[in-house]
């Protein structure tokens, strides 16, 4: 350790040789001392040396570098050297800090080694009456030179132990990211051929004859688009946390995709009629699918939660800059003190015996209009029913600039 | 009678071939389907008049099995519809030179449909 460190220091007594000589004794006491103030800070040290965790060798090793940086110090204590030693520690701390990264020491053991070091060196100057032979401004100088070093040690070590755990929470997002990607790969494979089988069995059933397993056939499928929703939920949802939420945007007639959802949501239920009320036809600019992934959001929450109810209401209106989409139920409604939660991930609706779900859904869909620069809101009251609406920007076409971003967008998810 | 329109599906999932080959054998093709990826090079021989292949077989890797096929003569004319669950299916099977692609899980129409825009 302390050839190594000698790597960094040129001249290793030039230090020294430079000393005035009112730290000279300071310094010589250092160098003849470091093994016993190292074994005084080691008392005070229960982290990492005076308990168990670690085998012997590693134990010594940390004890070589304690006596290092003793040494070190003590060829340190120059005040007109101040930059080229602070330089010098700053190389040792990240030098330490890799040692004690690899060896499996906590943040706390690695920097305590330093911070009872500096407790140590002041114990044994005081104990030598040292301390006593400085003026006022000597005693300053030295107090500020052992107090920087020793700081810049430990800021050091701390430094990298927060990089290496910013990496590491990279990592495990990374890992996060792939698993669910695999993950989502196997959970659709037996889906896919679960459908291909439902629906043949539905049209052979149907061709036959045998419209009523016909029909039970299509409800099977239709579980099967369920399951399949959740699984995408899934993978959106971790997505959402790791920004990688794929966007494909571009102009699209906003009713004429509200007309498409309604009318597929309307096929999964009996007891419902979806009623429209929508403004005049408004082009605007997004993403198509995932928008029409939020319209069918709120649908089936609304046919969710109004099982006793059998109106639901979809309106759009806007103006030059804005559009707004609402669906309105008469259901199980939510109360005033959960209205703030309801965009948060694990949050249901309704009560939570009854009513099963993910607690995905309004999270994506509020995240989803969040990206389109849009906002979502609600209003409901309980056992009256809720709103959902969302507002969404709407951007002029027969722009310049606009439709150079349109192109460029393209390109990229190209 | 006109002779059946022959499809080879490729995937190695067993239960998923078995599931489109019923598909498309209803709706009157002629269906073969393999397991193993590294037979649809053999394709020179029986020349289907479309193959179905899946991206990931365990092992083979189906966008090179569609960059060889297409960039053979007795080959490139066979049209190749690429099918995975991967969410990125369309830019996979484009960029391996395939002429479609069908996102798994997919709906029965919307196999035929693909399907019959390739062969008549």
């Amino acid at each position: 350790m302390k050839r190594q460190m000698n790597k960094n220091n040129p001249r290793p007594d030039s230090g020294k040789k430079s000393l005035p000589n009112k730290f000279s004794a300071i310094h010589n006491l250092l160098i003849q001392e470091a093994n016993a103030i190292q074994q005084l800070a080691t008392q005070q040290h229960k982290h990492f040396l005076g308990g168990k965790r670690f085998r012997n060798e590693l134990l010594n090793k940390y004890k070589q570098n304690h006596i290092a940086i003793v040494v070190e110090l003590a060829n340190n204590l120059a005040v007109g050297d101040i930059k080229r030693g602070t330089n010098l520690f700053k190389v040792l701390g990240s030098k330490l800090a890799k040692e004690s990264l690899h060896d499996g020491l906590t943040l706390e053991e690695a920097v305590d080694g330093t911070i009872f070091l500096k407790q140590a060196i002041w114990q044994k100057l005081r104990e030598k009456g040292l301390l006593d032979t400085l003026d006022v401004e000597d005693f300053y100088q030295f107090s500020f030179a052992i107090g920087t070093y020793c700081d810049v040690l430990v800021s050091k070590i701390a430094f990298a132990y927060h990089e290496n755990y910013i990496q590491t929470l990279k990592k495990q997002a990374q890992h996060k990211d792939e698993f669910m990607s695999v993950a989502t790969h196997e959970l659709k494979t037996p889906v896919t051929s679960l459908k291909a089988f439902a629906q043949v069995m539905q049209s052979r059933l149907a061709r036959a004859g045998d419209e009523k397993s016909a029909l039970q056939l299509s409800k099977m499928d239709a579980q099967l688009n369920k399951l399949t929703a959740l699984i995408g939920d899934l993978l959106d949802a971790t997505k959402i946390d790791t920004g990688k939420l794929e966007f494909h945007q571009g102009y699209f007639d906003f009713n004429e995709l509200v007309n498409e959802i309604v009318e597929e949501m309307q096929l999964t239920t009996e007891r419902h009629r979806i009623i429209k009320k929508l403004s005049a036809t408004k082009t605007i600019y997004g993403d198509r699918t995932r928008l029409g992934q939020v319209m069918v959001n709120l649908l089936s929450n609304a046919i969710k939660y109004s099982p006793h109810g059998d109106t639901i209401l979809v309106s759009t209106m806007g103006d030059k800059k804005y559009i707004t989409c609402c669906v309105q139920d008469y259901g199980i409604g939510i109360a005033k003190e959960n209205h703030s939660k309801i965009f948060e991930r694990f949050q249901r609706v309704g009560n939570q015996d009854t009513f099963g779900g993910l607690g995905l859904g309004l999270f994506i869909a509020s995240r989803i209009i969040q990206r389109h620069g849009g906002t979502m809101q609600v209003e409901s009251e309980k056992n009256k029913g809720s709103t959902f609406c969302f507002t969404l920007p709407v951007m002029k076409r027969n722009l310049k600039q606009q439709k150079n971003t349109l192109v460029k967008e393209e390109i990229k998810h190209d | 009678m006109t002779k059946k329109k022959e499809i080879l599906v490729a995937d190695d999932d067993p239960a998923i071939c078995e599931g489109i080959a019923m598909i498309l054998d209803d709706a009157g093709y002629a269906v073969t389907t393999t397991t193993d990826g590294r037979t649809v090079k053999d394709v020179q021989r029986h020349h289907p008049d479309l193959i179905i292949l899946d991206i990931w077989m365990s092992g083979v890797d189906g966008r090179d099995i569609c960059k060889q096929l297409k960039s053979k003569k007795q080959t490139k004319n066979i049209p190749i519809i690429m099918i995975s669950a991967n969410k990125d299916t369309e830019k996979i099977a484009k960029n391996a030179g395939a002429d479609g692609f069908i996102a798994k899980p997919f709906e029965m129409k919307e196999l035929l449909t693909t399907v019959g825009r390739y062969v008549l």
